[in-house]
C-alpha cells in the first residue's frame, strides 16, 4: 500500500472512533421506539382463548358463573391510565365504531381502571353472572348482573333472549382533554380497541 | 353546579340526611377522581424526566382500587363508606403527587448531570482520538518513509 492509502485508512479509523465516542450523546436525541399501540383481549376460564362459557354452552342461566380474564398490554412508550368499560348490548344496538372511533351508546355497566407501565401486561379477572332477568312478550331482558361480586342494574333486552353481547371498550386518559377518551392518541394519530362476546339467556339456572 | 349541589346538600341536611349524604358522596368521589387524574399526570411527568415510577404506579393502582370501592359503596347506597373511602383516595393521591414531583426534580437533575458527564467523556474521547491519531500518523509516516528509504535500490558499480 502507498502512503496515501495508509493515510486514508488512518482517517477512516479515526472517523469511526469519533462517531463511536459521540454515539452515547447522539442517542439521547434519537427517537427510541417503533409503532406505539395498546392491546385488549378477552380470555376464557383458564386464561386461554377458549372456554368462555360454563360447560362451553353459550346459553347462560341465572346464577351461572362466567369466568373471563381481560388482557391488556401497553406499548405506548410510557405509563398509561386506562379504563375498561363493560357494556351489555343486544344484536340491534350499535357496537363501537373502529373507523370513526365512536364508542357504543349503551350505558356502562362496569368499569375497571388501572395504570399500566410501558411494556406491562395487565390481567384482570372478570367474573360475572346473571342476577335477574325479566320477560315481556317475546323479549327477555337482563335486569341485573353480578360482576366481581358486586351487583349492577341493567336493562338490555333481546328477542327470546338470543344474541346478547358483552362489549368491552378500552378508554384511555388523555392529558390534552383531561379526561377519558375511547381509544388512545399518539401524537396526531388515533386508535381504539374493543372486544365482544356473544351469549344467550335461558330461564334455566 | 358543584356549588349548587353542596348548597342544596347543606340546606337539606336537617330535612333529609340521606340526600345530603348522597350529594356529599358524589362530591367526594368527584374530588377523588380529580386527585387521581392529577396524581397520574404528575407520575407521567416524573417518568418523562427519566425517573423510575414503578413504586408510584403501584401506589396509584392501590388508590384506584380504593376509588373503585368507593364507587361500589355509593352504588349500593352506603354513602358514608363511600365518602370515607373517597377521602382515603384523595389522601393517597396527594402523597403520590408529592412523591412524583420530588422524583421528577431528582430525575431531571440526575439526567442533566448524566448528560453533562457523558458530553465531557465524549469530548475527551474525541480529543484523544484526534491527538493520538495525529501523533500516531506522524510516527507511522516516519517509520514508513524510513522503511521505504531502506528499501531504495542502490547502484552497484561493476569494476571488473
Amino acid at each position: 500500500m502507498s502512503l496515501d492509502d495508509w493515510h486514508l485508512v488512518f482517517i477512516s479509523v479515526c472517523l469511526v472512533l469519533v462517531l463511536g465516542a459521540c454515539a452515547p450523546v447522539a442517542m439521547a436525541y434519537l427517537p427510541r421506539r417503533g409503532e406505539p399501540f395498546m392491546a385488549l383481549a378477552v380470555l376464557g376460564k383458564e386464561g386461554m382463548a377458549e372456554k368462555y362459557y360454563p360447560g362451553d354452552d353459550p346459553n347462560i342461566g341465572i346464577g351461572e358463573e362466567v369466568h373471563w380474564t381481560l388482557y391488556l398490554y401497553n406499548h405506548m412508550g410510557e405509563a398509561r391510565y386506562v379504563a375498561i368499560r363493560v357494556k351489555l348490548l343486544n344484536s340491534t344496538m350499535p357496537a363501537p365504531n373502529l373507523t370513526s372511533y365512536i364508542p357504543s351508546p349503551a350505558p356502562v355497566v362496569y368499569e375497571a381502571r388501572h395504570v399500566l407501565m410501558d411494556n406491562e401486561t395487565w390481567l384482570y379477572p372478570l367474573d360475572w353472572s346473571l342476577l335477574e332477568i325479566g320477560g315481556d312478550g317475546d323479549s327477555v331482558s337482563i335486569k341485573g348482573l353480578t360482576i366481581n361480586g358486586e351487583p349492577f342494574q341493567t336493562n338490555a333486552g333481546a328477542v327470546h333472549g338470543y344474541n346478547f353481547r358483552v362489549v368491552l371498550e378500552l378508554w384511555g386518559y388523555e392529558e390534552a382533554s383531561e379526561g377519558f377518551i375511547f381509544g388512545w392518541a399518539s401524537g396526531e394519530e388515533y386508535s381504539c380497541a374493543w372486544n365482544q362476546i356473544w351469549f344467550n339467556v335461558t330461564s334455566a339456572g | 353546579m358543584l356549588f349548587l349541589m353542596i348548597t342544596t346538600a347543606l340546606s337539606l341536611h336537617s330535612v333529609c340526611p340521606v340526600w345530603a349524604g348522597e350529594i356529599e358522596a358524589v362530591s367526594e368521589i368527584s374530588r377523588a377522581e380529580n386527585s387521581l387524574n392529577s396524581a397520574y399526570l404528575s407520575v407521567l411527568e416524573a417518568e418523562r424526566a427519566g425517573g423510575d415510577i414503578s413504586e408510584l404506579v403501584t401506589s396509584l393502582n392501590n388508590a384506584l382500587e380504593l376509588y373503585s370501592e368507593s364507587k361500589n359503596a355509593f352504588e349500593s347506597g352506603e354513602y358514608e363508606r363511600a365518602v370515607l373511602t373517597a377521602e382515603k383516595v384523595v389522601e393517597a393521591s396527594n402523597i403520590i403527587q408529592d412523591d412524583a414531583v420530588g422524583l421528577r426534580g431528582a430525575a431531571e437533575l440526575h439526567g442533566k448531570v448524566s448528560f453533562r458527564n457523558q458530553l465531557f467523556i465524549s469530548l475527551g474521547a474525541v480529543c484523544s482520538i484526534v491527538v493520538f491519531g495525529f501523533l500516531g500518523w506522524r510516527r507511522f509516516k516516519e517509520y514508513y518513509l524510513k522503511r521505504m528509504m531502506g528499501m531504495r535500490p542502490e547502484v552497484v558499480v561493476n569494476e571488473s
